[in-house]
């Protein structure tokens, strides 16, 4: 069947839900206290306790829990966004990058830059808001082209989405083209994306809209399940399909424009982790849904961890290893669970 | 059981009510002033010409296309000021089958049509345990619970849709083209299947079809749209009219006599009326 591939079930031996979902959140546990310990230098494990040098104390403190905390959060709120973009669309190829979700809160974000100016409501700030406005831009504008005539194909969608994407994507660097230098430099660091954070200012900046996109993911499961039925059937079956579809949006954009906004347009993890992670759990969104939250959250640390130690003193950009890493690992997942 | 109690005890109150629906796409109608009223636990087939706005009709009735103009009513309560779960426990959905893979065994597909009867954070309890299974038993499908939806024939496919439209245990049961594209073994089973359905739970069925045999041998009333239109109302005998069939298909037929006590059969065999139109395959709003 067509779509069988991608939607997890030709493999047929899934790991069991609970045994699966237990094992990943000790291995996400074990990411989050030793992530930390990972990287250009070693740190004695004494800097838990306060001992090792001001420099060590530091670094583990201010750096890298951050960073280890930063990164699993963007990594679990874009592998829970390209989920439910998955399921919303019935496309394996549906993503916040393929949507033009993350080019718009990636221009959204510039913007602010560029204007220099410098608002943002307590708990939202100035650039999350802008890249909340982009992506939510960008999504209106996908689903507007396709909506207007009815049906909706997923072609259409994806279509208008990498339409939108490029286009988002050139407004962008037109933006920084015409930046001050100092703008300029910052849009263009960003744009690489990465998670240099210091301190614990950006975890603040991104777990409240992480938190409450996964909040609204991990309770919609039934209805996820249903749409990947098709919106038909969700509706007979008695799913307000607007009202859910409407909320899935807003809560998807405010996730990736809440990641964006901090690390930067992060590449692949959004489309692999939950592909990944439909191969071995199968497709009941009721388990995809924390297993994504879990696996998003862990490979993003794995890849920025390994970043930071493959060419020490220097950092390769994490997009990257998740590429590097992800790529073979998917390909091989979906010629020996999937192709037979 | 319980439906058919009710349905002894209501008598022919009407379950199912249209009242001047009428649909526009781009200026163009695709259903106007269409009209009915049907008792409980009867059968309605609708039958037209593709394109005819047949699909259009159930999909309004379900309220998955928005009117507009027009009321529908169920159990006299208009439809649209339900919510959708209160919606889903009155009407259920039998799909024209899309094609696409549905990434759930049979038992996990059909349990899914308990979403109107499950709260947030509710497991399927006893009561939604037991609709599930009684549907896998009713359809046949109880043997094949485990398997992956993707691994089924199409005819395999189509009773495990019915089995969950049924789990859903909704007082009316909407159907389009139940039969199509099934060899002859699955189409008398879904025929036996739905007249168990009417049997065993009294539900109410409206059955688009393309296929005059099938309505006559399953409905209690027809309903024959053209162009939007009700061209035709009446009993499955009344149809069975060369000149009222012409009239619907734009088409000659021939009527071939059967056994005693049992209808003639329909064949279609005559020149059409004007030069035929090309064949368009009856989906989204066009049909």
């Amino acid at each position: 069947m067509r779509g069988g591939v991608w939607m997890g079930v030709s493999g047929g031996r899934r790991i069991p839900a609970g045994w699966g979902l237990a094992g990943l959140s000790i291995l996400a546990l074990a990411t989050l206290a030793l992530g930390p310990f990972v990287g250009g230098t070693s740190l004695p494990l004494g800097v838990l306790s306060g001992g090792g040098t001001e420099a060590e104390q530091m670094i583990f403190w201010k750096l890298r829990v951050p960073q280890v905390l930063v990164a699993f959060l963007a990594g679990s709120g874009l592998a829970l966004s390209g989920m439910t973009f998955q399921a919303i669309f019935r496309n394996p190829l549906a993503t916040p990058f393929t949507l033009g979700v993350a080019s718009g809160a990636a221009l959204g974000a510039a913007i602010y830059v560029y204007s220099g100016v410098d608002l943002g409501i307590p708990g939202l700030p100035g650039i999350t808001l802008f890249a909340f406005a982009g992506a939510l831009g960008a999504v209106s504008l996908v689903v507007g082209l396709t909506a207007s005539r009815r049906g909706l194909s997923t072609a259409g969608v994806l279509l208008a989405g990498v339409a939108v994407s490029f286009f988002c994507s050139s407004l962008l660097m037109f933006v920084q083209y015409i930046s001050k230098m100092g703008h300029s430099i910052k849009i263009l660091h960003w744009m690489m994306g990465g998670l240099n954070v210091f301190g614990y200012e950006p975890v603040f900046q991104v777990l409240p809209f992480v938190m409450a996109g996964a909040g609204v993911i991990l309770l919609l499961g039934a209805e996820l399940n249903l749409l990947l039925l098709g919106d038909d059937l969700a509706a007979s079956r008695g799913v307000a399909v607007r009202r859910v579809k409407l909320g899935l949006f807003a809560v998807t954009s405010l996730a990736v424009a809440g990641v964006v906004a901090v690390c930067g347009p992060i590449g692949f993890v959004g489309m692999m982790v939950p592909h990944v992670a439909r191969l071995l759990f199968g497709a009941d969104h009721r388990v995809l849904g924390p297993a994504c939250l879990l696996s998003g959250g862990v490979f993003l640390v794995l890849c920025d961890r390994l970043a930071r130690s493959v060419v020490p003193p220097a950092e390769v950009p994490v997009g990257v290893i998740t590429a590097l890493l992800g790529g073979p690992f998917f390909l091989w997942l979906l010629l020996r669970r999937g192709l037979h | 059981m319980e439906a058919a109690q009710r349905s002894a005890a209501s008598g022919a109150e009407p379950i199912l009510e249209a009242r001047g629906l009428g649909v526009e796409a781009e200026g163009r109608p695709i259903l106007a002033g269409v009209a009915f009223s049907l008792p409980v636990g009867e059968a309605l087939a609708i039958l037209g010409p593709n394109g005819a706005g047949k699909s259009t009709l159930l999909r309004c009735l379900l309220q998955i296309q928005p009117l507009g103009s027009g009321e529908v009513l169920v159990e006299g309560r208009p439809l649209a000021g339900l919510r959708p779960r209160e919606r889903a426990r009155l009407l259920a959905y039998l799909p024209q089958l899309d094609g696409r893979g549905v990434p759930f065994t049979v038992r996990e597909f059909v349990a899914m049509s308990r979403y109107a009867y499950v709260e947030l954070f509710g497991g399927l309890g006893l009561e939604d345990r037991r609709a599930v299974d009684r549907a896998l038993e009713m359809t046949g499908m109880a043997p094949f619970s485990e398997r992956p939806m993707s691994t089924l024939s199409g005819g395999e496919r189509q009773q495990a849709h019915m089995a969950a439209a049924l789990a859903q245990e909704a007082r009316v049961l909407l159907l389009d083209e139940p039969t199509a594209f099934l060899d002859y073994g699955h189409r008398a089973r879904i025929h036996e299947i739905l007249s168990a359905v009417r049997g065993e739970l009294g539900t109410t069925l409206v059955l688009v079809t393309h296929d005059v045999n099938e309505a006559v041998a399953v409905a209690d009333r027809v309903l024959a749209l053209r162009a939007g239109r009700v061209v035709f109302a009446g009993s499955p005998g009344d149809l069975l009219e060369p000149e009222v069939l012409r009239s619907i298909y734009g088409v000659g037929f021939s009527l071939v006599p059967r056994g005693p006590g049992e209808p003639p059969l329909v064949t279609s065999g005559g020149r059409p009326d004007r030069p035929e139109e090309p064949a368009r395959e009856p989906s989204g709003a066009a049909s």
